[in-house]
C-alpha cells in the first residue's frame, strides 16, 4: 500500500474510532480497558488497543467526555468514563451526519465500475 | 487482590515499557500525562488478571504490550505520528526520536505553579526575620499566595491541599483581631489558642497533602528518587511542627491565663532560627529542586 493510501486510511480510522467510542459511552459508563476491548472488537481496522487512551484524553480535553475515579477494595483506583452533556449533543449531530454521509456514499458505490 | 506475579523477564519488560511511557509523557500536559499513565497501568493490570496462568511469562507480557502499542504511540493520535512507531523490543538506546509535541499551556503552568508556591512560602517565612507585625502580614500574604497557587495546581492530589491553605489563612487572619480584643477582655485571649491550634494543624495537613501530591506527580515523570525524598520530608515536617507546638502551646496557655503577652513573644523569637532552618530545608529548597528537575 502507498504512503498516501495509509494516510487516507489513518484519517478514516481516526474519525470512525471517535464515533464508535462516543457511541459506546452513550449507552453506559465504561472503564478505559473495557472501552478499549469493545472498540477493538467493534472496529476491526487493525488499530492497537492503546489507541483509545490518547483519544480519551483528547475527548476529555474537548469536554465531550468526563471521568471519575472509583476506589476499588480489591486494587488501585480506576477511572470510569461517561459522555458529558456536550458530548451527547455532539454525538447526536455526528450520528446524524454519519448516516447522511454513509447513505450518500452507499448510493455512489454500486455505480462505480472496477476500472474506475 | 494482590497483583499477579510476573517472571523476572516479564517484570523487566513491563518496567522498560512504563519507563518509556513516562519519558514520552513529558511532552503532554500534566493532567493528560496522569490520565494516560493511570489508564495504561490499569490496562496492563486488567489484561494480566484475565490470563489463566498463575505467573505472567515474558511472552504473555509481550503480547499484552504489543496489543497496547508502543509507548510513544500512546501520547498522540495516529495521524500526529510522522515517524514509524518502534518495535516493542527496541532497547531504550535505540528508540527513535519522538517528533516534539508542542508543550501545552497547562504543562508550562506546572512551572508557574511551583514558582508561585515558592513565592508564597518565601513570603510567609520572610516574616520570621522581622518584628511581629511583619510576621503577621507576611504570613497572611504568603498563605494567600499559596492558596491561590493551589487553585491551579497541576494535579487534583496537589489541589486537595487548597482548603487547608484557606483554613491556615483564616487562622492567621483571626490572630490579630483576637490579640486586639484581648486587651479589652482576657476572655478573648483564650480564643488565641484555637486559632493557633487551627494554624498548626492546618499547616501540617496542608504540607502533608501538598508534598505527597507533588511526590506522586514527579514520580509519574520518572523522578522516583526525588519523589521518595519529597515524601520523607512530610514526616520530618510533622515531627518538627509538633515539637514547636508542644513548646509554644503551654507557653501560650500560661500567658493567656496570666495575661502576660511577653513570654510567648520571647519564646517565639527564640524559636525563630528553627523556623528559618525548617523553612529553607523542608520547604523552599525541595520546591526549588522539583522546579529544577522539571523545568
Amino acid at each position: 500500500m502507498s504512503a498516501d493510501h495509509d494516510k487516507w486510511l489513518t484519517q478514516i480510522k481516526k474519525g470512525v474510532i471517535e464515533l464508535c467510542c462516543l457511541n459506546l459511552l452513550a449507552s453506559e459508563q465504561l472503564y478505559g480497558y473495557e472501552l478499549a476491548k469493545r472498540l477493538s472488537g467493534a472496529a476491526p481496522f487493525g488499530v492497537s488497543l492503546g489507541t483509545v487512551y490518547p483519544l480519551l484524553s483528547r475527548l476529555t480535553r474537548d469536554g465531550l467526555v468526563e471521568s471519575r475515579v472509583e476506589e476499588s477494595p480489591s486494587g488501585p483506583a480506576r477511572r470510569k468514563y461517561h459522555l458529558s452533556r456536550l458530548g451527547r449533543k455532539r454525538l447526536s449531530l455526528m450520528n446524524r451526519e454519519w448516516r447522511a454521509i454513509a447513505d450518500h456514499i452507499d448510493s455512489l458505490l454500486p455505480g462505480l465500475s472496477p476500472d474506475s | 487482590m494482590p497483583p499477579k506475579p510476573r517472571s523476572i523477564e516479564a517484570t523487566r519488560l513491563e518496567g522498560d515499557y512504563l519507563a518509556r511511557l513516562r519519558s514520552a509523557l513529558r511532552y503532554v500536559s500534566e493532567s493528560e500525562a496522569t490520565e494516560i499513565h493511570d489508564n495504561v497501568t490499569e490496562h496492563i493490570r486488567a489484561a494480566v488478571d484475565e490470563l489463566h496462568s498463575d505467573e505472567v511469562s515474558l511472552s504473555q507480557m509481550a503480547a499484552i504490550l504489543e496489543e497496547l502499542g508502543s509507548p510513544e504511540s500512546l501520547i498522540v493520535e495516529p495521524d500526529e505520528i510522522e515517524t514509524p512507531v518502534p518495535d516493542l523490543f527496541d532497547s531504550p538506546a535505540d528508540e527513535p526520536e519522538i517528533p516534539p509535541v508542542p508543550v501545552s499551556a497547562s504543562a508550562s503552568g506546572a512551572v508557574e505553579f511551583l514558582d508561585r508556591l515558592f513565592a508564597g512560602y518565601l513570603i510567609a517565612i520572610a516574616g520570621l526575620y522581622v518584628p511581629f507585625i511583619d510576621l503577621y502580614l507576611c504570613s497572611i500574604i504568603g498563605y494567600g499566595v499559596i492558596f491561590l497557587a493551589l487553585k491551579k495546581a497541576p494535579t487534583p492530589e496537589i489541589a486537595a491541599g487548597s482548603p487547608w491553605a484557606l483554613v491556615a489563612l483564616i487562622s492567621i487572619f483571626s490572630i490579630c483581631p483576637i490579640t486586639l480584643l484581648s486587651y479589652a477582655s482576657d476572655a478573648f485571649g483564650l480564643l488565641g489558642l484555637p486559632a493557633f491550634l487551627g494554624l498548626i494543624v492546618s499547616d501540617i495537613i496542608l504540607f502533608w497533602i501538598l508534598f505527597g501530591g507533588m511526590a506522586d506527580w514527579i514520580e509519574r515523570r520518572g523522578l522516583s528518587e526525588l519523589a521518595t525524598k519529597t515524601r520523607n520530608l512530610r514526616m520530618i515536617y510533622l515531627v518538627t511542627s509538633l515539637l514547636v507546638a508542644v513548646v509554644l502551646l503551654p507557653v501560650g496557655m500560661i500567658a493567656a491565663v496570666e495575661n502576660n503577652g511577653n513570654v510567648p513573644v520571647v519564646v517565639g523569637f527564640a524559636l525563630l532560627p528553627v523556623g528559618w532552618v525548617v523553612g529553607w530545608f523542608l520547604v523552599l529548597r525541595p520546591i526549588r529542586r522539583i522546579r529544577q528537575a522539571i523545568g
